[in-house]
């Protein structure tokens, strides 16, 4: 009989200690999915209701514009505005190298094209990633955050394989708890970087011997395919890779032989 | 029986009149002209008149004058580019090359590159490498040939507790191996052995994955490090030493075949038409991972199989180098590039004509050719047979029987593919045509008893006389009678043929003096 007690007595033990862990567990989840419900969180509300953190979304933002600025300068040779040009299927496309002579070699006017190319990415891009970073604190704000940022610069980087922009805005996210954002970057992959040394390749050689030979290159580049176009005086370039489908075009205009003597001016 | 000649008429066979307009303007240095253009010799009025404008050659300006444009940040040079124009862009400008451009041979692991010691710093730190420059090889065969002949296995390495391997150089091992996959010191290195080898007991092993390596034709196994193996063959997938030792080119399948679109097999060659490519960008599937040899070569317009880089001449008009080029026509140049044919048209109006050629390889015939100048300017001031037709200095064609104006040769030189002329906007056309305006003085004897006899220049009444005429005239350009190059015939009849007398001749400018 003592031991039935003995025994009673600990089984009622154990069932209390039950009772705590499954209270204790109890309380873990309910602070749990309360925590996961009010704490606040650094996330963006998308049109779509999907909620992304500050810097998925100015990835997203930013990428887009980066595809669509790269489309674009890809096909006009480089350039925004670009000067000298020739139309061409309805676009304007940057002389990578001229001469309004005939007979003689083109003169180089962008040397550096990797350099120049990444600047006018920036041009294009710019009032976009003002944009972004504007979109991003008003969408805060209106949420009941806080938000205090430091303006700083912005780069984009061709390199190879991929082209990425780095915008150094320092964001501060505050309502309960504060979050802070040195920078934000967005990477696209591409393979317009040896696009565009090819290119420049092509430049020098139209401007020292007046023409290329388009063959010597996929040699080299196994992935490349050259199509060169001529018409009247004007070489138009398109560089594609076949791999990505990207492509780059350009014009050049070199040892131009006029109809006839060329004795008349055109 | 006396004899009395007079002219009854003069046969003239007319195509065009001409008149010789020259425009010389002179023409200045402008930094910049009103269309963009940096350093142009253009008339002044051309010149955006808010950059300098020199009454020079741009060569002899100090701000246009050519030289090497240095880009600090890539490492490399571009000849050929005026000062004011590089150092807008933010170059360093020199007339001569600066020290900086010398080449020199840089080591990227297992590849190479021969560039300026600035840009083989560039590209090493694009791959994470140590930069290997070495300025004491001269040329590019040899800086090629210098990484090819470095041993190459696994290099074993602790990391993060674990035993791992990276496929590398022995130079690469034993020195650091980099930081991309986070090794920090030399490792063992084992040559011509794979990292998945068993017997290495690394934590790398075989997998059911393939890879286009860099700077490699082939497709090549993947072993679970992200390592490439030996040449994917799908019979060997399962085959442990095939992922133990290292398998050269000709040890791996069909060593002597492209293998194009082969899903079991990835020993692709470039030399024969086919590159690793993934399947997606190619035609074919592989049985195992998602790459292939890509097929590169081409089926022609006539069915022919080129192969790929091979290139060869297509033309609008049927016969060439037969001065019959028709108005409009032009040469074309095709390429077989990466199993596409891409058409390259060569200049217009005929400036460029296309040459083909073919050698003979060991795999059969190759064909290239080339879009190159049609030198006619010169055809029609050549009176020799001999001088006409050579090749080296001109591209022309001696026609026989003919002759120019009033000159007495026996034949006429002639471009051997017609310049294409802007017949329809230019004097200069009437100039080029107008040579082959003809006066043929037909004298006629009257009889003593009536009637009249032809007794000098017959022939000019014959029927072909004209035809020929004519044809000679089509011979100098896009001149007379002509087709173009879809078929059609012009809205005039390209000449005309008047008779009269010695006023015509006067007229025409064809009289004798």
């Amino acid at each position: 009989m003592r031991n039935y007690y003995k025994h009673l007595s600990a089984s009622r033990k154990m069932k209390r200690g039950q009772v705590a862990i499954f209270v204790i567990v109890a309380i873990v989840l309910v602070g749990f999915v309360l925590a996961l419900f009010f704490l606040p969180q650094a996330r963006v509300l998308l049109p779509g209701g999907e909620s992304q953190d500050p810097g998925s979304f100015m990835r997203s933002c930013l990428k887009s514009k980066l595809e669509e600025g790269l489309g674009k300068l890809a096909e006009q040779g480089g350039s925004l505005n670009p000067s000298p040009s020739t139309s061409y299927q309805g676009k304007e496309i940057q002389y990578l190298c001229y001469t309004d002579e005939n007979y003689l070699p083109c003169i180089v006017q962008k040397p550096l094209l990797v350099k120049s190319f990444q600047q006018e990415l920036e041009n294009y891009v710019r009032s976009d990633v003002k944009r972004c970073v504007s979109d991003l604190k008003s969408d805060y704000e209106s949420r009941g955050y806080t938000v205090s940022s430091s303006s700083g610069d912005f780069n984009v980087s061709i390199i190879p394989g991929r082209i990425s922009l780095e915008l150094e805005e320092g964001i501060t996210i505050s309502k309960e708890t504060t979050q802070t954002f040195k920078s934000f970057s967005a990477t696209q992959s591409s393979e317009l970087y040896n696009l565009l040394l090819i290119a420049t390749s092509i430049v020098d050689f139209e401007s020292k011997l007046g023409d290329s030979e388009t063959t010597l290159y996929i040699q080299y580049y196994p992935e490349l395919k050259i199509e060169k176009m001529r018409r009247d005086a004007d070489k138009i370039y398109t560089l594609t890779n076949v791999n990505s489908g990207e492509s780059f075009t350009f014009a050049t205009r070199s040892l131009v032989w006029p109809a006839g003597f060329g004795g008349e001016l055109s | 029986m006396k004899k009395f000649i007079f002219a009854l008429g003069f046969f003239t066979l007319f195509i065009f009149t001409f008149s010789l307009s020259s425009a010389l303007t002179a023409t200045v240095c402008c930094e910049k002209t009103k269309l963009g253009a940096f350093c142009q010799n253009a008339p002044a009025e051309q010149c955006d008149s808010a950059f300098q404008q020199v009454q020079t050659s741009c060569d002899s300006t100090s701000f246009c004058k050519a030289g090497t444009c240095y880009d600090s940040s890539e490492g490399t040079c571009l000849d050929n580019t005026p000062q004011r124009v590089c150092n807008a862009n933010g170059g360093v400008w020199s007339a001569e090359a600066p020290a900086q451009c010398n080449l020199g041979c840089c080591v990227l692991g297992d590849q190479a590159a021969f560039v300026s010691l600035v840009r083989c710093k560039r590209l090493s730190s694009f791959l994470g490498l140590q930069t290997n420059f070495n300025s004491g090889i001269g040329n590019e065969v040899s800086c090629i040939a210098s990484v090819q002949a470095q041993d190459k296995g696994a290099c074993v390495y602790e990391f993060e507790f674990e035993k791992t391997c990276k496929f590398t150089t022995r130079a690469e091992c034993s020195a650091s191996t980099g930081t991309s996959n986070g090794t920090t010191s030399g490792g063992n290195f084992y040559k011509d052995k794979l990292c998945s080898a068993e017997e290495l007991g690394t934590i790398c092993g075989p997998s059911q994955k393939t890879t286009c390596a860099p700077g490699k034709d082939e497709v090549y196994f993947v072993d679970t490090c992200g390592n490439p193996a030996n040449i994917y063959d799908s019979s060997k997938a399962s085959d442990k030493e095939y992922w133990t030792n290292v398998k050269q080119k000709s040890e791996s399948c069909a060593p002597n075949s492209a293998n194009a679109g082969s899903s079991s097999c990835g020993n692709c060659n470039y030399l024969l038409g086919s590159f690793c490519r993934s399947e997606s960008a190619s035609n074919g599937r592989a049985r195992i991972g998602n790459n292939i040899c890509a097929d590169l070569n081409c089926v022609d317009e006539n069915n022919v199989e080129r192969k790929h880089g091979e290139s060869w001449c297509l033309n609008d008009d049927k016969q060439t180098g037969k001065a019959a080029n028709s108005v409009g026509s032009r040469f074309f140049r095709r390429i077989c590039m990466n199993g596409e044919v891409v058409t390259e048209p060569c200049g217009d109006f005929r400036a460029q004509e296309c040459v083909q050629d073919e050698i003979e390889t060991s795999l059969g015939k190759f064909s290239q050719s080339a879009c190159r100048v049609n030198r006619w300017q010169d055809c029609l001031a050549q009176t020799e047979k001999l001088d006409c037709e050579n090749t080296d200095r001109r591209d022309c064609i001696w026609k026989a029987g003919l002759e120019l104006a009033n000159e007495t040769i026996n034949g006429v030189c002639v471009p051997a593919n017609t310049p294409g002329l802007n017949f329809w906007n230019s004097e200069e056309t009437k100039t080029i045509c107008g040579q082959g305006n003809k006066a043929c003085v037909v004298t006629y004897e009257k009889g003593l008893f009536g009637g009249e006899e032809c007794v000098d220049n017959c022939e000019c009444l014959e029927t072909g006389w004209e035809q020929n005429y004519a044809n000679l005239c089509s011979s100098l350009g896009d001149c007379g009678p002509k087709l173009n190059w879809a078929g059609s015939k012009g809205f005039k009849e390209g000449y005309k043929k008047q008779i009269g007398g010695e006023k015509l001749l006067k007229e025409l400018g064809l009289a004798e003096e």
